[in-house]
């Protein structure tokens, strides 16, 4: 199976790291550059990225002199930047790029915006895996160890949920929120009576972890 | 013809007085000889009734009409100083075009010949002095609160790069099932960033410092050097940058702290901007202190600029040595503060002299 690869482009190391941690525990390759004329030139010799981080202010190459290079490629791009002036953003969107994410930014958030953009471009992976259990958004199908698990639908949604942040921890607000929808007039209670069923029917007891006062997350 | 307004008022009552009694005089003579001279049956008082009591209403009116004129006149130049001030009231003269200035100098309208040296003209004067600074009051007021304003937007800026890292390493720890390893670095992070908003708190707080007023008092040089050389002596034996100090002059009046942290900050600049090897210069002599270095050099368009805070000539190399921006903007500020002046000389790739010096001899 092949990860969806991403180019991070970003000059500050500490946010790089914060990034690049986040991608590794959601599944994704990546390549950093912290300059970027690095960055253009080694599109030459490797191009195949599904997604591309750009800060603005870089080194070398500024972060819209890089989106022509970007789009020789096909490379998708989210711009990731400290500038909050609209002009800056409007150019960033207009010149084409996917999306405009300004500095401070929630990394869950980032994460969210990631998985739209690939989807847009048909290039979200839509086979999960966690363990020995493959999760097929296309089909709606889980298997545990080549075996059919079936699923009732919320019980799905919310499987491929915690498997899509899998190693992250996800709030039963969250949950109840993308699984049930925001006017669903419900008890997170009801989050915790689909997870047993997931233990159960997986037998992932011991994968599927409650983090006291927050939520549950699903380790690989 | 200088006169006092109230000289000028008496002038004029006098005047009118004594020209309300020649035309009633005249009048009444006239009437009395030839107007009624066929008349005189009645005789006695009635014979004078006529010609008093017109002579009498016809100086009358002329002294009306005349006060009138005057007192128009008169008042005419408080007019247009009204025009000035309630204009200036709605804060709209820019400095240097002053109505009331044009009327002090004498040159409103030619009315200076009769007005320009009584109390009106000395209000106009003072209306003047007035507006000259609330203009340039305002004037001082609006640059210092653009220069807030720029400041506080570079501050916001400057803040975002540590608060995302902050932000995106905890939401991690958080939420995120890290190895060891990766957790040790992402609160590696988080810490270096801690340290980086310390330290530039810690100069936003000197800068802060020096506007508020500092306290000078005669200090010893050689004692600062050699604080200065002990301070700085780990983080240049690692950057490999010497520091040589030469001190040839002994007391200068000075904030210590301050002033230490100045030279700091130059010898830290000075230090970064040289490669492993080259030696930095200190130096004390006639109220200079003086720093040079043999680095990278700032270009002649950015030296006038390197004094703005956040101003960075190359904003990704200093970021990853800690440069917070603030560096020669709190120089410069403590400069000013000591009322020295800050001289930056510099070639690209052959090095920079800072030079601080200091205008008054404080020598004692």
């Amino acid at each position: 199976m092949t990860k969806n690869r991403i180019l991070v482009v970003e000059d500050d190391k500490g946010i790089s790291d914060g990034i690049v941690v986040n991608l590794q525990y959601s599944g994704y390759d990546y390549v950093v550059y912290a300059d970027g004329q690095k960055a253009a030139d080694s599109l030459q010799v490797d191009h195949a990225y599904d997604l591309a981080l750009l800060d603005i202010m870089l080194p070398g190459k500024d972060g819209f002199e890089l989106l022509p290079y970007m789009k020789t490629y096909n490379i998708p791009v989210i711009y990731l930047t400290a500038r909050t002036d609209t002009p800056s953003e409007i150019k960033g969107l207009r010149d084409g790029a996917e999306d405009y994410i300004v500095k401070p930014f929630d990394m869950l958030a980032l994460l969210v915006r990631i998985e739209k953009v690939l989807d847009r471009n048909g290039k979200l992976n839509k086979i999960l895996r966690v363990a020995d259990i493959v999760v097929d958004c296309e089909n709606r199908s889980v298997q545990k160890s080549g075996k059919i698990i079936s699923l009732k639908p919320l019980e799905f949604e919310l499987f491929s949920l915690l498997a899509r942040y899998k190693n992250r921890t996800l709030l039963r607000d969250k949950m109840l929120n993308e699984v049930w929808g925001a006017d669903y007039y419900g008890d997170t209670r009801t989050v915790d009576v689909h997870i047993a069923r997931l233990r159960k029917k997986l037998e992932i007891s011991n994968k599927l972890i409650t983090v006291p006062k927050y939520g549950y997350r699903l380790e690989d | 013809m200088k006169m006092k307004m109230w000289q000028k008022i008496c002038v004029l009552c006098i005047g009118i007085l004594l020209i309300s009694m020649i035309v009633c005089g005249m009048l009444f003579w006239f009437l009395l000889h030839q107007g009624f001279a066929g008349t005189q049956d009645n005789g006695g008082l009635g014979v004078l009734i006529w010609p008093i009591v017109l002579s009498c209403g016809i100086s009358i009116l002329a002294g009306i009409l005349l006060t009138l004129g005057f007192v128009r006149r008169v008042f005419r130049p408080l007019r247009v100083l009204r025009t000035v001030t309630s204009r200036l009231a709605a804060g709209e003269y820019a400095a240097g075009e002053l109505p009331a200035e044009k009327y002090a100098a004498g040159d409103y309208k030619g009315q200076e010949q009769i007005y320009s040296h009584d109390e009106v003209g000395e209000l106009a004067a003072d209306i003047n002095v007035i507006a000259n600074t609330l203009v340039s009051c305002l004037a001082e007021l609006e640059e210092t609160n653009r220069r807030q304003a720029m400041f506080i937007r570079g501050l916001m800026h400057e803040l975002k790069t540590p608060l995302t890292t902050i932000m995106v390493h905890t939401d991690t720890l958080l939420v995120a099932n890290l190895s060891q390893s990766d957790a040790r670095n992402s609160l590696a992070h988080i810490y270096m960033q801690c340290s980086w908003l310390n330290q530039m708190s810690q100069k936003l707080h000197k800068i802060i410092k020096t506007e508020e007023g500092i306290q000078t008092r005669p200090e010893n040089v050689h004692v600062l050097f050699e604080d200065i050389v002990e301070s700085t002596a780990e983080i240049l034996q690692e950057r490999r940058t010497p520091l040589e100090a030469a001190c040839e002059m002994d007391f200068l009046s000075m904030d210590y702290d301050l002033m230490k942290s100045l030279l700091i900050n130059l010898v830290d600049n000075a230090s970064k901007a040289s490669e492993p090897g080259q030696k930095l210069h200190l130096r004390a002599y006639d109220n200079i202190l003086e720093l040079r270095d043999d680095g990278h050099g700032i270009p002649a368009h950015e030296i006038a600029l390197v004094t703005d805070p956040f101003y960075m000539v190359d904003s990704s190399r200093n970021k990853l040595k800690g440069g917070s921006g603030l560096g020669l903007a709190l120089v410069k500020r403590i400069a000013e503060a000591h009322n020295a002046q800050v001289l930056i000389e510099s070639t690209p790739n052959s090095g920079t002299t800072v030079r601080v010096v200091f205008r008054d001899s404080s020598t004692p």
